[in-house]
């Protein structure tokens, strides 16, 4: 019970940022407030980039910070809790299943003021929407390339794969892409 | 122009750029996901008997009430089984939305939600904020006719959406989506054409929602035997 509690006020005091002794320096930070507002944005986006889902971006986003959160203990001792809710946020995001759930959830959420992605430049829109139409993977490594500026090494990380497969995916959806958006683009 | 690199380099900046605009949520909101994910099977237990009892005595009384919406007389559609969930507006003057979320309740199936989601836009015709928008851009639609406009419908992994000019000031976009299962051609387009016919004047009040809704914050509507708030005017 004792340690119950004891667990308890630490995730607490984590989440409320206030345990200044678990941000190093230079470090990923080991708070989850400091977590979650450097991360924020760009699990978003990344969640937008690969469900296509302005309403159901953010919470694909929160439910997987959530996880974090009440995992909190075990996460922040990763290496790297980002490419943890990266990789959950890539595959809820690539998942039919999860993603048209997130975006009901979202719709119905009553009373709540509901979050949703501004709208994109068609241009934009009409890019990631055949980034997509790629195989799950390679749609995965695009959005972690460009979108989220991750080096090949962490794409790696993230997906739990080597990097020789990151440079596959990279180089097939990125051939893939410009043959689709050529043939699109011709008058 | 543009290679592939810096055409995604640009998509990616534009995402960027707009998620940045986003309000964040904070972090402190965790705790009570947390809590309301733990208790939401409880609480789901007690809704469910709460409903079978209540839903047994609208039986006995022989008659389901159901309160209209009298906050919003001209909103919408003309589907009694739909129910209004949520209303927002976002600079409704030129350029700008209204949006109202109805959904459909379970009949007891295995996949009970389908979600409309109504965009009124007040577009002018050949304003720059109709050549910006997607459905402007894309060329795999279908023509169909909704109410006697000609309306685009496209659609994506089983979900359907609906464009069409209203008058020379609006546009509608009416999503229609399920939570699991593939929406029906025919279901989208039955909810299309249920939007109400509705006289410029009234559509231009549509896109100002304070002066469709002056009350308070919250208006509360009963929907059988269950109150809920409608919508948050915000």
């Amino acid at each position: 019970m004792a340690v119950e509690r004891e667990q308890t006020m630490e995730l607490t005091r984590a989440v409320d940022g206030t345990d200044d002794s678990a941000l190093e320096d230079n470090a990923f930070p080991r708070s989850f407030e400091a977590f979650y507002t450097r991360e924020l944005q760009s699990v978003i986006g990344l969640a937008y980039v690969l469900s296509g889902s302005r309403f159901g971006a953010e919470d694909l986003a929160q439910d997987a910070f959530l996880v974090a959160f009440r995992n909190w203990e075990r996460i922040a001792l990763y290496d790297d809790p980002g490419a943890w809710v990266r990789r959950v946020v890539a595959n809820r995001a690539t998942s039919r299943f999860r993603r048209r759930t997130a975006e009901v959830k979202a719709l119905l959420r009553i009373g709540t003021r509901r979050l949703e992605v501004p709208e994109i430049a068609a241009d934009a829109a009409s890019i990631w929407e055949a980034v997509r139409r790629l195989p799950t993977r390679q749609a995965q490594v695009i959005a972690l390339r460009y979108f989220d500026r991750q080096p090949v090494a962490e794409i790696a990380r993230i997906l739990d794969c080597s990097e020789n497969t990151v440079k596959t995916h990279l180089q097939r959806a990125k051939h893939t892409l410009a043959q689709r958006l050529e043939k699109e683009n011709r008058p | 122009m543009k290679t592939l690199e810096e055409k995604l380099e640009q998509a990616s900046k534009d995402v960027r750029h707009q998620i940045a605009q986003m309000p964040a949520r904070p972090s402190g909101a965790m705790r009570g996901r947390s809590r309301r994910h733990r208790v939401a099977p409880v609480v789901a237990g007690i809704a469910f008997l709460l409903a079978v009892v209540a839903g047994a005595m609208l039986f006995l009384a022989g008659n389901a009430q159901t309160t209209p919406l009298s906050a919003l007389p001209i909103l919408g559609l003309d589907l009694p089984s739909w129910i209004p969930t949520d209303a927002t507006e976002e600079e409704s003057a030129e350029g700008g939305y209204r949006a109202i979320s109805y959904y459909l309740p379970s009949e007891g199936g295995e996949h009970p939600l389908v979600v409309a989601k109504l965009r009124l836009r007040g577009i002018p015709v050949g304003s720059p904020h109709e050549s910006g928008r997607w459905w402007m851009n894309r060329t795999d639609y279908e023509t169909v006719t909704v109410r006697g406009h000609e309306a685009r419908l496209f659609t994506s992994e089983g979900d359907y959406e609906v464009v069409w000019r209203e008058s020379d000031q609006v546009v509608v976009e009416l999503s229609v989506l399920s939570g699991e299962q593939s929406v029906k051609r025919e279901q989208a387009l039955s909810v299309a054409n249920a939007t109400t016919t509705l006289s410029e004047t009234e559509w231009a009040r549509m896109l100002l929602l304070k002066d469709v809704i002056p009350a308070g914050p919250t208006t509360t509507a009963t929907v059988g035997n269950l109150s809920r708030p409608e919508y948050d005017a915000v």
